[in-house]
């Protein structure tokens, strides 16, 4: 230092070349990646030792600067370091913690298998994983695939929808239906993702199962608000759902048969530790069963008949590891409904017969193809190309010989969508402070609303061949966007960034910028308050009147009178971490949703979407509400706790598009209390029990309680004669209700238990579950009504309400090998 | 699967029932109105009609009480008039008294132009416009078309078999069926009511101008010659959203667990009283359609 001075006093001019020298490296530094000292990147994949799996949202974190990421969906991570000694730590829930000790003195690969241990007796971070205190995501929750087939439920189907539907949040929909209904909004407002895919219809047998078969399944994320900005399209939810890659060491198998349904599962290696495949099968049989019956009662009858309804689910997965730094996965997955009927009926033995078919099907294909791969140690990127249908066909053929006569008639009902979709994503870890993801998404949308075909031939003069219905309308859905997750310093965390697309369709252009922002600030080390803020917007609906899911649901896009719907939401909460074992949570929200649409009075969309359009109006809703959550995913004991207040409204007051004269009413999910109690207990690798208990205020309906006079108004003219006078002495009874939904039904409460026996066999491990459904046979209301009942002192009217499901015991075997 | 049915219990607020009043005041007929009893939901009783019942109506600040009611029909020696004050003042010895006023609209102005027939092997075709003129302060309308058949031979017009036609073909083959041609579509969309309803929503400015066509049978006019007649209403906001839920109501599909209920508009709500206090003015005018 003292020859420094000596220099610059006996030379100006090199003391001021030298300050300058200094400023810029100085500056140099500053605003480069690498600002403070030199940094390096250790990447790498965190897998499963037994099954080679991939794990997703598992914690690596450096003890000495504190500094820590967590897996993203392909099982990749990328930390940015100070080239110094780490103290490195693995970590996930149901895993063995992995301390490592290494000197960073270059970008460096870590790849490592962990280790499942359910009993853990060191401490796991929970706090680390995506969705815990420590994080920045709030309004999200993470259910382990174990704990959802712990979950007993109807028919012992492991179901990931009912089980979405026991967390803080989300409604169900009817009794028994997969419907989910969160923060206030519909069922047509939630995003379902497989492997980055949308599904459009996710239910089998109106609801009652899910199309996500749960042995296919890897990861299932829920976000209710405060989402990222790669998602976008609903304004509620996003249930992101990621399937098994398959095991990559060796084949492994399962195959269980139930009350309803048989599945089978099978993964394995194509070429060891390189390219893996996962096949899942899942079927109904009772048609199977009952078949022979049918055709035995028929033959008797004179008729050859055959009729049954079943569904399946496939999904099949292929990934190839070119390196470290690439891997490519092809995705499968096809699921159907299916009704049908045919009729041979042999009227006499000249050869004349008559023959009826029916046949209906719905259902989704998806075909997916990603490539993951890492341009640099920071970069990380991930290509799509995506094939999505779902579609709804209906066909009636009837064919008749008549003293060698033949006619046929045949008439087809389709409706459905598709989508191609091309994405790319980006992550990059650009410093120890950001971690930023960027990319964006183009989707060319296929909308085949409902077309009907008719053709008959009746004889030469009698023919037609015709198609009635609404043609298909194309749209397309552009989408750009970038976020940046910035850890501040140790106590404050944010994450901000926009969505910004548009929706173009019938020569419309509907343009979005969906801001997204969130923040956190660690209080203590247990104990975290979070806020964020989410701007959405939808650019399609579901028509659909009822409330079970139905094949006539119809997805039909925004049209130029249609606006988009758009939500914003806030929402703040307290996250706390009790001795990393259970994680409670408190948060609360409000959400303002804009164009929404409810139905005309009188109106009807049963197989009828023509001038859609003009049977729905546009308004506007709010709910807000607390939720509560503890969750405990780890140990003998699992499970969680959820409880929420909440309060659903509808206001349609623009114009021409009242409902209720303008004044808010209840929305058609609006239950004020919702509990529910998941328990799982462990005790040894032989035997499992879980039990789940569920309460929630009573759903709305409308329900005419009044009826009043009414003049018989079409005697307005009828019998007033040519020269008209108003007035008519004709009256009428009319059904009076205040609002929409103005009735509360009965609360609604159940209990299910479910019991798993496992013994090893010598070629693998078999189970038996036992479950029940609705212990205390609870008569649960599924609908009400009105009719007469008799009774000693004579007859009378009474509200009645039907319940639906009593207690079910159930029964299914499980060989695992 | 199977299904359990059981009865729930009512809270009494359920069972409440109400006085149901209806008074649709039409400009230059003399006023008149209804009151019943409505049932609850779960009662079998019929709905009966309330006789003594104080009712007054202030036109304009002058009062008349209720000169007869009978059968729950109350006649007043008064008649309103485009742009008057209607108040209602009700009082029953049970439940607390009702005062709502509403402002009769003024009667529509309007010209029938453009008229001309054509026809096919079937059906006549009547066509001619309609347009309005500065309907200030109007803002809800009703229009019905009636047609009635002119002998050629002597030019009789009998109006004692006139036709009332409807929006769409109500049934029969044989009714005459009215279709107009607004600027926009109208918001009811397609219904078989026998009039159309529309407002300022419907147009996009004030000058309301619309084509209409009247298709009818040949087996029913037998002859090209016809009597139009056309009465076009002025509705207060409340009478034209009664009316409107009251044939959307009638005209759903009852057996159909997926339609929509129909909510009854209703001006009068309170917890004794329910009902409408309406207001209708007429303007009427026919043409020869040759």
């Amino acid at each position: 230092m003292r020859h420094l001075h000596n220099i610059t006093r006996r030379h100006p001019l090199k003391k001021c070349r030298l300050l300058f020298f200094v400023a810029t490296l100085l500056a140099m530094q500053a605003f480069t990646p690498n600002a403070v000292g030199q940094t390096h990147t250790l990447r790498g994949t965190i897998t499963d030792r037994a099954t080679g799996e991939t794990l997703i949202g598992a914690t690596v974190l450096d003890q000495r600067s504190g500094r820590g990421t967590v897996t993203n969906a392909y099982g990749r991570f990328s930390l940015t370091l100070p080239a110094d000694s780490i103290h490195l730590r693995i970590s996930y829930v149901g895993y063995s913690v992995h301390l490592e000790r290494l000197y960073l003195s270059s970008d460096y690969e870590l790849n490592y298998a962990m280790s499942p241990n359910q009993n853990l007796k060191e401490v796991v971070v929970t706090g680390d994983k995506p969705t815990g205190h420590k994080s920045v995501q709030m309004s999200a929750i993470e259910i382990p695939m174990e704990q959802i087939k712990s979950v007993p439920v109807l028919f012992g189907e492991a179901d990931i929808l009912k089980a979405v539907q026991l967390l803080p949040g989300v409604q169900s929909g009817s009794e028994g239906t997969s419907g989910i209904y969160v923060r206030g909004g519909g069922p047509d407002e939630n995003l379902f993702l497989i492997d980055g895919v949308p599904l459009y219809n996710v239910n089998h047998l109106g609801g009652f199962f899910s199309a996500f078969n749960s042995d296919a399944i890897k990861n299932v994320t829920l976000y209710k608000g405060s989402f990222p900005a790669h998602y976008g399209g609903r304004l509620s939810s996003v249930l992101d759902v990621t399937s098994n890659n398959g095991n990559d060491k060796k084949v492994h198998g399962t195959g269980s048969i139930g009350l309803i349904a048989a599945k089978v599962n099978v993964e394995g290696p194509i070429v060891k530790e390189k390219t893996t495949f996962n096949l899942s099968l899942r079927r109904t049989y009772l048609d199977a069963l009952i078949q022979p019956i049918i055709m035995a009662v028929s033959s008797t009858e004179g008729v050859a008949a055959n009729a049954g309804y079943y569904f399946y689910d496939l999904n099949a997965k292929i990934t190839h590891k070119f390196s470290d730094r690439s891997r490519l996965f092809a995705t499968f997955y096809s699921g159907d409904d299916v009704v049908y009927i045919k009729v041979r009926d042999r009227y006499s033995d000249n050869g004349n017969q008559e023959w009826m078919k029916m046949k209906y099907n719905w259902g989704n294909m998806v075909g997916a193809l990603r490539w993951n791969y890492e341009l640099n140690p920071r970069l990380f990127m991930n290509l799509s190309a995506s094939y999505t249908r779902y579609r709804n066909d209906i066909g009636l053929g009837y064919e008749s010989t008549f003293n060698n006569i033949y006619e046929e008639l045949n008439m087809t009902y389709k409706s459905g969508i598709r989508d191609i979709t091309a994405r790319a994503d980006f992550d990059l870890d650009y410093n120890q402070q950001h971690a930023v993801k960027f990319g964006g998404a183009a989707v060319y949308h296929i909308f085949t609303p409902e077309v009907q075909k008719l053709n008959f031939d009746f004889g030469a003069d009698d023919r037609l061949d015709t198609t009635v219905g609404q043609s298909t309308i194309h749209a397309a859905d552009i989408s750009l966007y970038a976020e940046d997750d910035w850890t501040i310093n140790d106590a404050f965390k944010l994450s901000y960034g926009a969505n910004l697309g548009g929706f173009i369709v019938q020569n419309t252009f509907y343009p979005s910028i969906q801001p997204r922002l969130s923040g956190r600030m660690m209080l203590t080390d247990d104990l975290s308050l979070k806020a964020g803020y989410a701007y959405m917007n939808q650019y399609m609906h579901l028509l659909s009147n009822s409330s079970i899911s139905l094949p006539t649901d119809l997805w039909v896009p925004v049209t130029e009178r249609i606006a988009p719907m758009k939500a914003h939401q806030v929402a703040a909460g307290l996250f706390y971490n009790f001795k990393q074992t259970i994680d409670f949570s408190i948060e609360g929200y409000y959400k303002y949703m804009d164009n929404l649409l409810e139905y005309r009075d009188g109106a009807s969309f049963w197989g009828n979407s023509t001038g859609w359009e003009d049977k729905v109006l546009m308004g506007c809703g709010w709910a807000y509400g607390v939720e509560f959550l503890a969750q405990k995913q780890f140990g003998n004991l699992t499970g969680w706790v959820g409880y929420t207040l909440s309060k659903t409204m509808r206001k349609f007051d623009r114009e021409g598009q009242t409902i209720n004269d303008g004044k808010p009413f209840p929305a058609k999910y609006d239950r004020r209390h919702d509990i529910s109690i998941v328990l799982s207990y462990k005790p040894s690798d032989h035997f499992d029990v879980s039990a789940t208990w569920v309460f929630s205020s009573g759903n709305t309906a409308t329900l005419a309680t009044q009826y009043v006079e009414t003049p018989a108004v079409q005697s307005y003219y009828d019998y007033w004669g040519f020269d008209e006078t108003e007035g008519s002495s004709s009256t009428k009874e009319t059904p009076y209700f205040e609002h929409r939904n103005n009735f509360r039904m009965p609360s609604y409460h159940r209990m299910d238990i479910g019991l798993n026996f496992h013994k090893q066999k010598k070629h693998g491990v078999r189970t038996w579950n036992i479950s029940v459904y609705n212990v205390y046979n609870r008569k649960n209301p599924y609908i009400v009504y009105t009719r007469t009942v008799s009774g000693l002192s004579g007859s009378r009217m009474a509200l009645m309400q039907l319940s639906l499901f009593p207690i079910i015991p159930s029964v299914s075997y499980t060989f695992k090998f | 699967m199977c299904s359990c049915e059981k009865e729930i219990s009512v809270d009494d607020s359920l069972k409440a029932t109400y006085n149901m009043v209806t008074c649709a005041p039409v400009s230059g007929h003399q006023l008149s109105l209804i009151i019943s009893k409505s049932r609850h939901f779960l009662s079998r009783e019929r709905i009966r009609p309330i006789d003594d019942v104080s009712a007054t109506i202030r036109l304009n600040g002058v009062v008349y009480p209720a000169t007869s009611a009978a059968d729950g029909k109350y006649t007043f020696n008064c008649t309103p008039q485009g742009g008057d004050l209607v108040e209602l003042l009700l009082s029953s010895p049970d439940c607390p008294p009702l005062t709502i006023s509403s402002r009769q609209p003024q009667a529509p102005s309007f010209e029938i132009a453009n008229v001309s027939v054509d026809s096919n092997v079937y059906y006549y075709y009547y066509h001619f416009n309609i347009r309005l003129n500065d309907p200030v302060g109007q803002n809800y309308y009703r229009i019905a078309a009636r047609m009635a058949t002119i002998t050629t031979t002597d030019s009789t017009i009998d109006t004692s078999s006139y036709s009332i036609a409807r929006l769409v073909n109500y049934g029969t083959t044989s009714a005459p069926v009215l279709s107009f041609e607004v600027p926009t579509s109208s918001e009811e969309g397609y219904s078989t009511e026998p009039q159309l309803y529309f407002n300022d929503v419907t147009f996009d400015g004030k000058s309301y101008q619309f084509s209409c066509t009247i298709q009818c049978d040949k087996y029913i006019t037998r002859h090209k010659k016809a009597l139009i007649r056309l009465v076009l209403s002025s509705l207060t906001r409340d009478q034209y959203l009664y009316e409107r839920a009251l044939y959307a109501e009638r005209s759903r599909n009852h057996d159909n667990p997926l339609e929509e209920l129909v909510q009854l508009h209703c001006n009068i709500h309170t917890d004794s009283w329910l009902g409408l206090l309406g207001g209708i003015s007429n303007t009427s005018r026919q043409c020869v359609i040759e």
